[in-house]
């Protein structure tokens, strides 16, 4: 489904990926944990195009993406959800999930019903954070995506509100390929297959959930 | 998000009939300032809908018009009628912003500023150059249109065909912007990173708005010739693409009846105040600042604020 080769990125001298490779099936749940600084976010923003490595390639479903833009992957099947919501901010619920819909081909009451999005005609400059993480996910999804890229998807919402971006999460269909970055462990452990855990631009941990705990508890311990 | 609210479509409405009383019951001036009005108000849509709902302020929006103006005046001293002539000078100017939109929709702010205002300063040094196109003396002899029942040399009819002209644009760019092509085009601006994780190609999306755009301030161009009968490099000199953008910021950015508003009270405090004294810049100047400062969305932002207050 996905696979990274090789891949290097950098900042002003700085490496924040180095000599990453990874491989995730198709239908798999993968979570990315790790410390702040560890190179998560950076390596989600190389999968969907936002940044180019400097070295290495990114293959989705056998085919080299590496130089594609961010929207020629969107229309390749990968969704993005962002660490803080990106939505279109002078429109209303409706327009935002209209123009993701025309994009990709969905009802917008399917997806509003989805992501349990109701009152659609609010301008999304006055709904809730919670509201607003709710239609960050629900534009992910409107493509019909085959991989998904989730970055930290319930951050800065209330216990409650997280319970439901993660039963959102859960009911996901099961074909569709996941890429999550979160700090919360209960969920990762809840939808991960499997988790990698990085560390200054390098997975240091890559395997079943169970077997990431001690891998974990020397991260969080410290 | 644009939305044709009761206000703005009102103001609109009010500024159409208004101008068109004043040609009808005005005398010549009243007339030929109103033939000024409708194709400045153009030209200020043009730009608002690149700059207001694209985040694309150019500064070659003269020299496009100028495109349009020299293409119709071309087509029709060769000898096209008015009307295939004039489709000819609407294609080189959306031609030329297509180019231009290509060239430099991947840059935003002062750079996008820049790169439009050199297209601009190119466009109006060949111009001024070129022999064929009559260099600085310009270009004479343009026709006007022929129009069923009416002589479009009277002006009182050139006024009313060219308000005509003015609302056929202002549907136009109203229709663009709610169909979903125009979703597109603002959700480029509003979230670009967003809009292209959907799938859509901001860089094509700004191109293709540009053009857009210039197809509109082609229309402006072409009005100028056939109301002047007399096109020269002046009209693409980058002042007038400034005084453009100086009047949709007094009219009011990004919400297409500024233009409307701005057109009518810039020529009309210009032609009032040049009553007065040469020195009329400086009552623009005023006004602009006065605006500026009371919120900047214009005077028709102000007309908004003063209903929802």
């Amino acid at each position: 489904m996905l696979e990274l080769s090789g891949l290097f990125l950098g900042f002003g001298g700085i490496n924040v990926i180095c000599d990453l490779s990874l491989r995730v099936a198709t239908g798999e749940r993968l979570v990315i944990l790790g410390p702040n600084g560890a190179g998560k976010t950076s390596l989600l923003r190389l999968i969907a195009g936002e940044v180019q490595p400097e070295q290495g390639n990114i293959w989705l479903n056998y085919r080299e993406i590496t130089g594609d833009t961010v929207a020629t992957r969107a229309r390749a099947g990968i969704g993005r959800g962002f660490q803080q919501t990106s939505l279109f901010t002078g429109m209303t619920l409706r327009e935002n999930l209209g123009l993701a819909c025309a994009a990709g081909g969905r009802r917008i009451e399917d997806l509003a019903a989805q992501a349990g999005l109701v009152d659609l005609d609010r301008p999304v400059a006055e709904v809730d954070y919670g509201t607003a993480r709710r239609l960050d996910l629900a534009l992910a999804l409107a493509g019909n995506p085959r991989l998904l890229l989730l970055d930290e998807p319930a951050s800065g919402i209330g216990p409650g509100g997280a319970a439901e971006i993660h039963a959102l999460i859960a009911a996901l269909p099961r074909d569709l390929t996941l890429v999550v970055i979160e700090h919360d462990l209960d969920l990762a452990f809840a939808i991960a297959d499997r988790i990698a855990i990085m560390d200054r631009g390098r997975i240091t941990f890559d395997g079943p959930p169970e077997a990431a705990r001690p891998a974990l508890k020397a991260i969080y311990d410290t | 998000m644009f939305r044709l609210t009761t206000i703005r479509a009102a103001t609109a409405a009010l500024v159409l009939i208004a101008l068109a009383a004043w040609s009808v019951h005005g005398d010549y001036l009243a007339r030929e300032i109103t033939a000024e009005i409708a194709i400045l108000a153009i030209l200020v849509l043009a730009l608002d809908l690149v700059a207001g709902f694209g985040g694309m302020v150019s500064l070659a929006h003269g020299a496009i018009m100028g495109v349009g103006a020299y293409g119709y005046a071309l087509a029709n001293l060769a000898g096209l009628p008015p009307w295939p002539a004039a489709l000819v000078g609407i294609v080189a100017s959306t031609a030329t912003g297509g180019v231009i939109g290509a060239i430099s929709a991947r840059l935003t702010g002062v750079f996008f500023l820049m790169v439009t205002l050199a297209f601009g300063q190119m466009i109006w040094a060949l111009t001024f150059r070129a022999d064929a196109l009559g260099g600085d003396n310009g270009l004479g002899g343009i026709a006007r249109p022929a129009l069923p029942f009416v002589d479009s040399n009277d002006p009182l009819v050139f006024a009313l065909y060219a308000l005509l002209m003015l609302l056929a644009c202002l549907l136009l760019c109203v229709a663009v912007l709610r169909s979903p092509f125009g979703h597109r085009f603002q959700a480029v601006h509003d979230n670009p990173a967003r809009a292209a994780a959907l799938g859509f190609a901001p860089e094509r999306i700004r191109a293709q708005g540009f053009a857009i755009s210039s197809m509109l301030a082609g229309v402006a161009g072409v009005l100028a010739a056939q109301h002047m009968q007399f096109v020269s490099p002046e009209l693409m000199v980058w002042t007038a693409s400034g005084e453009v953008l100086v009047v949709l910021i007094l009219g009011g950015i990004g919400s297409v009846t500024g233009a409307m508003v701005g057109a009518a009270g810039y020529l009309l405090l210009k032609h009032w105040a040049a009553g007065w004294t040469d020195h009329w810049h400086l009552a623009v100047g005023l006004l602009l600042i006065a605006v500026v400062l009371a919120g900047g969305r214009g005077l028709s932002g102000l007309l908004e604020r003063r209903r929802d207050a």
